[in-house]
């Protein structure tokens, strides 16, 4: 039974295909895994009943019926809609919230023969780095030795990170808006994957910024994250910055190896407050790449420092609007009268039903665009961040990809960094660059810090060639070999 | 960049977030420091630079205005309503 | 106060001149919303027909109608604006019950078109220019409803979503018939061009109205804005009372309060606005859910060839190709149902006739009554009947103003009215000889003034065979035949 959670996405599928295990007893296994590892808190919802049930339908199938994902267990984030599920986004504010249709994505992968076995805890409405923000408490890294000092997962997306860090399921689904796939995927030991902006569709995914969300798949392997991306991508025509630019095939080459590949290093993502683990790991990083005949490049991309600023006005701004629905009126929490009047119900309820940290970002979205801040923040952030593509698109003239560490250190105790957002927002400084140019990223794990804790390296290409991406990401993976997993039993 | 309580106060009213006295003076010193740290960003040069609307620089898709749309029904809609009657929505009263 | 035009309000201090600009919401004619497939139907049930993103639930996102955009595209060129080739949608933050989104997708820099005008008529002979800044598209709000229960308002969200083209003139207008008459011909264009019904009542056409006054050759006063006036006279009496107010307050030395206010329709006056006391700030920005709008030149070309004739090419047709007046050209041009009518009504038969009966008969009657062309008892076809028999002289026109009044009253055909009154206009010359036989006969002594020279008697001739024949005698041949007769 064991052997099945072990066992990676592609090498399910085979099982499954080849019928040398039942999906059901597939899904039995994974449930018996979740249950056992409820004290790291990190599911919203258990969708196992329906689970079960479509487990038997799955196995009634003849094989050559089987769809390409046939009777894989995976867990979703609690962002996207998924009918007769609820849907929170880890907040009071969508606590009984039942979503009355599908997204996109999870239609793809249902339709494809996925079969959801949760919804997973999250950052509130995807704000923050940590998983300490949702409203059913704060989600535990399956890492933690002492839980006397329980670590994060990362965040936004460390439940789905932590539910593949404990082999709770074949893949998890994560949103991506500033790092939320790739540092949990780094703190938990896991691949994060963050494709192009516009590849996976954003409708039915409860919008945090719109110009940066992204869906993606947190995995095992590099080999099962290009699998899953392929069958969650799509031009989506409800989706307005959906881009009609076909997926290239992730599979066909992506064990080619990187001979030839030009790697770029950016001299500003060697931060002096940068602790030397993670310093030794790009070097190692860089030297594995080397050695299987790729070329290492010194290249730059200047206005790095300006990036986290500059997404921290953005981000809250677009938030402040998108955020705007919530409201009381339609769906979701409203406070408890009585009430003044309207202002006084629109206040309560978005005062009660926010945590902190919304409230925060809120706060400072609604300030850089009010009058007589709006330039001198917002549109000055939308020229900056300009700026900030343009040195990419420089930097990709003369390299392939980019390799730099995930995050600037493992994953730090729950708590630590809570009453000090800045400190919090600088988690994000390695991934925020590339989420601000669009363009598709990954985190592969490395190794082990001075903690034994997971520490991850990540890659970037252009934009639409996460074919390229990921067999860079497969070559590091090689030689990284890390085949580390959380010892569960403490 | 000192952003005072009455200002904290002003823009939490423009968001709709109801505040206590203590979140009022927290969320100023906040975002004091939050905005003090953007200062960096004023410092970059970004004459006759555009600001960037969309990182894929593409065209609006259209859509067409068919009549061929399935209804979603009033009790699909009104299913998560915190307050309705019969099949209005329903908020305190607004005075013109 | 002066009669003369436009009209100045006079105070103790002198005359103050009156500066109006006005913003229009013409909802779009679609069968489906702007950025949704909701129903932008009239006149469904409540949150009926809605599409998910009509109520703002979460992971929704807009797609915009691709129709919308050709009919904002026709409005513009009908209105002589701009189409621009690029433009940008931007939200609009502000919270409202109505609003599901808590913004609404408007277009707050680069609308759609730009830079139009229509004329206005300012009298009989001159017009006057009223520039066009903007028509931008953006999303209508839901319906707040205030009188169904004594603590709670209900919301209803059929409309909030429906294509909106806000329509914004430069403050041009200079008193209150002039307004009226822009929003009149605002209207008639949208709704020859086929893009807005225009239809006041239900609401298809709002508008907010801008009022300012200053002494002449000063600079603008502070305005106020005049929300949600939803017919033409309410539109002019809101102004005109509007006017007299700031003029009141400035006169007494007081200034005026730059704020939102709506037209009390019962007592005729305008109040502030509670619930706008806030100020807002909408703090706009581009709609990151949406990419720029690129519209090629084929796109808008192709339109430009399916633009209908329009009312000012109608009226100038009219005169130059049928030698209407200008009064009787601009009244058949004034409305859409009216040029169809006459349209109808002129189609094989002389158009100067047509244009006669519609105007004096038929406008004469339906004014009387307060009713629109719409609701005329006598259709276009029906009236070409009639006015055919009387081409053909089957009828004198005399006799056909009767037949009018009775199929009016009736909606009976004229040629039923005809039959059943036995009107039909005698022609018949060896019939009219016999009675002309018989008045001469019995009237010697006008027949010998006829032959002393006096022509004028001629006339009471006339008159005596249309006594006998109750008017039926073709006047022409009647007068034929007495000349022909005394001269004998």
């Amino acid at each position: 039974m064991n052997d099945i959670i072990k066992l990676t996405l592609v090498e399910t599928v085979d099982l499954i295909k080849t019928k040398q295990v039942s999906v059901k007893e597939i899904i039995e296994t994974y449930i018996k895994r979740l249950q056992e590892t409820e004290k790291f808190n990190m599911l919203s919802e258990k969708n196992y009943a329906e689970a079960l049930n479509l487990a038997d339908k799955a196995d009634s199938k003849k094989t050559e019926d089987f769809r390409p994902l046939e009777g894989i267990p995976i867990a979703v984030k609690d962002i996207f809609c998924t009918k007769g599920n609820k849907t929170t986004a880890s907040s009071k504010m969508l606590n009984n919230f039942v979503a009355p249709y599908e997204s996109t994505v999870t239609r793809n992968l249902k339709e494809a023969g996925s079969i959801v076995l949760c919804k997973t805890n999250m950052d509130e409405f995807a704000m923050g780095s940590a998983s300490d923000t949702c409203f059913q408490g704060e989600v535990i890294n399956p890492w933690t030795d002492d839980f006397s000092k329980p670590l994060t997962p990362g965040g936004s997306s460390g439940g789905s990170a932590a539910v593949i860090a404990a082999s709770g399921a074949c893949f998890s689904l994560g949103t991506d808006t500033g790092g939320s796939i790739r540092q949990p995927a780094s703190f938990c030991g896991n691949v994060g994957l963050k494709p192009t902006y516009g590849r996976c569709s954003r409708f039915g995914i409860i919008a945090f910024a719109s110009s940066l969300d992204q869906a993606g798949p947190i995995t095992k392997t590099v080999e099962d994250a290009a699998y899953a991306l392929t069958h969650m991508a799509s031009w989506d025509k409800n989706d307005s910055t959906s881009v009609n630019v076909p997926l290239p095939n992730l599979l066909k080459n992506i064990k080619e190896g990187v001979r030839g590949l030009k790697v770029g290093i950016p001299k500003e993502y060697i931060i002096d407050e940068m602790s030397d683990e993670i310093q030794k790991l790009l070097q190692t990083g860089s030297t594995w790449l080397k050695e299987q005949g790729a070329e290492i490049l010194e290249i730059s991309l200047p206005n790095t420092k300006v990036a986290l600023p500059c997404y921290y006005i953005i981000a809250p701004a677009e938030a402040s609007a998108n955020l705007a629905r919530y409201d009381g009126v339609k769906f979701g929490f409203r406070a408890d009268g009585p009430f003044r009047d309207l202002n006084d119900m629109y206040c309560k309820t978005r005062g009660e039903g926010f945590g902190k940290e919304v409230k925060r970002r809120l706060l400072i979205g609604t300030y850089v665009l009010s009058s007589g801040y709006y330039d001198a923040y917002y549109i000055h952030a939308q020229k900056v961040r300009r700026k900030i593509v343009e040195d990419f698109n420089d930097a990709f003239k003369i390299v392939d990809v980019i390799l730099s560490p995930t995050a600037p250190s493992d994953a730090f105790v729950l708590g630590e960094k809570k009453e000090d957002p800045i400190n919090m927002y600088l988690n994000d400084v390695f991934t925020v660059p590339s989420s601000l140019a669009g363009l598709p990223a990954i985190s592969v794990p490395a190794g082990l810090s001075n903690n034994n804790k997971p520490l991850g390296l990540q890659l970037i290409s252009s934009k639409f060639t996460e074919d390229t991406l990921l067999k860079t990401a497969y070559a590091l993976e090689k030689a990284a070999s890390f085949s580390f997993t959380p010892s569960l039993d403490k | 960049m000192f952003i005072e309580k009455k200002v904290t106060k002003k823009i939490a009213f423009l968001a709709r977030i109801g505040l206590t006295e203590k979140e009022e003076e927290q969320f100023s010193r906040d975002l004091s420091n939050i905005l003090k740290w953007m200062e960096e960003l004023k410092k970059v040069d970004v004459k006759n630079i555009e600001p960037l609307r969309n990182v894929n620089e593409t065209q609006l898709i259209e859509r067409d205005d068919a009549k061929s749309f399935k209804n979603i029904s009033q009790d699909e809609l009104l299913s998560n309503a915190p307050k309705k009657n019969g099949k209005f929505f329903t908020v305190p009263k607004v005075l013109e | 106060m002066s009669n003369s035009r436009p009209h100045k309000i006079s105070g103790k201090t002198g005359d103050w001149e009156i500066v109006i600009g006005l913003e229009v919401h013409a909802q779009v004619s679609s069968k489906l919303k702007l950025f949704s497939n909701g129903s932008a139907s009239f006149g469904s049930n409540e949150n009926e027909n809605l599409d998910f993103l009509d109520i703002g639930l979460p992971g929704t996102l807009p797609t915009i109608n691709s129709y919308v955009i050709d009919q904002a595209i026709k409005s513009g060129l009908a209105l002589n604006a701009k189409v621009n080739n690029f433009s940008i949608f931007d939200r609009k933050n502000y919270f409202y019950p109505d609003l599901p989104l808590g913004y609404q997708i408007s277009q707050y820099k680069d609308p759609i078109v730009s830079d139009g005008y229509i004329d206005i008529d300012i009298n009989e002979s001159e017009t006057k220019k009223i520039r066009i800044e903007r028509l931008h598209l953006e999303q209508d709000a839901g319906k707040s409803i205030h009188d169904q229960s004594p603590e709670d308002s209900f919301i209803d969200f059929n409309r909030a979503g429906v294509a909106l083209m806000e329509i914004v003139s430069h403050p041009d207008l200079s008193d209150w018939e002039e307004a009226g008459d822009y929003v009149a011909k605002l209207r008639n264009i949208l709704r020859f061009a086929n893009t807005c019904d225009g239809n006041m009542q239900e609401g298809s056409l709002r508008c907010d109205a801008n009022v300012s006054v200053r002494k002449p050759n000063e600079a603008l006063g502070t305005r106020c804005e005049i929300k949600n006036l939803n017919s033409i006279k309410n539109l002019m009496k809101a102004i005109e009372f509007e006017a007299k107010r700031q003029v009141k307050l400035l006169e007494n030395g007081d200034t005026i309060d730059q704020e939102t206010r709506l037209f009390d329709v019962n007592s005729g006056k305008t109040r502030t606005m509670r619930s706008k006391e806030e100020a807002h700030d909408y703090r706009y920005f581009p709609d990151p859910d949406l990419l720029p709008l690129i519209l090629k030149k084929d796109r808008i070309n192709k339109i430009f060839k399916t633009l209908p004739e329009l009312p000012s090419q109608l009226k100038e047709r009219l005169k130059s190709q049928y030698n209407l007046g200008t009064y009787d050209a601009r009244v058949i041009s004034a409305e859409l149902e009216t040029a169809k009518y006459f349209e109808d009504l002129s189609e094989g038969r002389d158009a100067k006739q047509a244009a006669n009966w519609i105007i004096t008969n038929l406008f004469g009657k339906l004014n009387e009554l307060n009713k629109s062309i719409k609701d005329s008892p006598i259709s276009s076809k029906k009236l070409g009947d009639l006015l055919d028999f009387v081409n053909s002289g089957t009828l004198s026109n005399k006799i056909a103003k009767d037949v009018f009044e009775e199929m009016f009253k009736s909606s009976k055909e004229a040629k039923d009215i005809i039959e059943e009154k036995g009107l039909k206009q005698i022609s018949n010359e060896d019939d009219i000889e016999e009675l002309v036989d018989k008045i001469i006969s019995e009237n010697e002594t006008q027949v010998k003034q006829f032959k002393d020279g006096n022509n004028k008697v001629l006339g009471w001739f006339v008159g005596q065979i249309m006594k006998l024949t109750k008017g039926q005698a073709n006047p022409s041949i009647v007068n034929k035949i007495i000349i022909k007769k005394l001269n004998n």
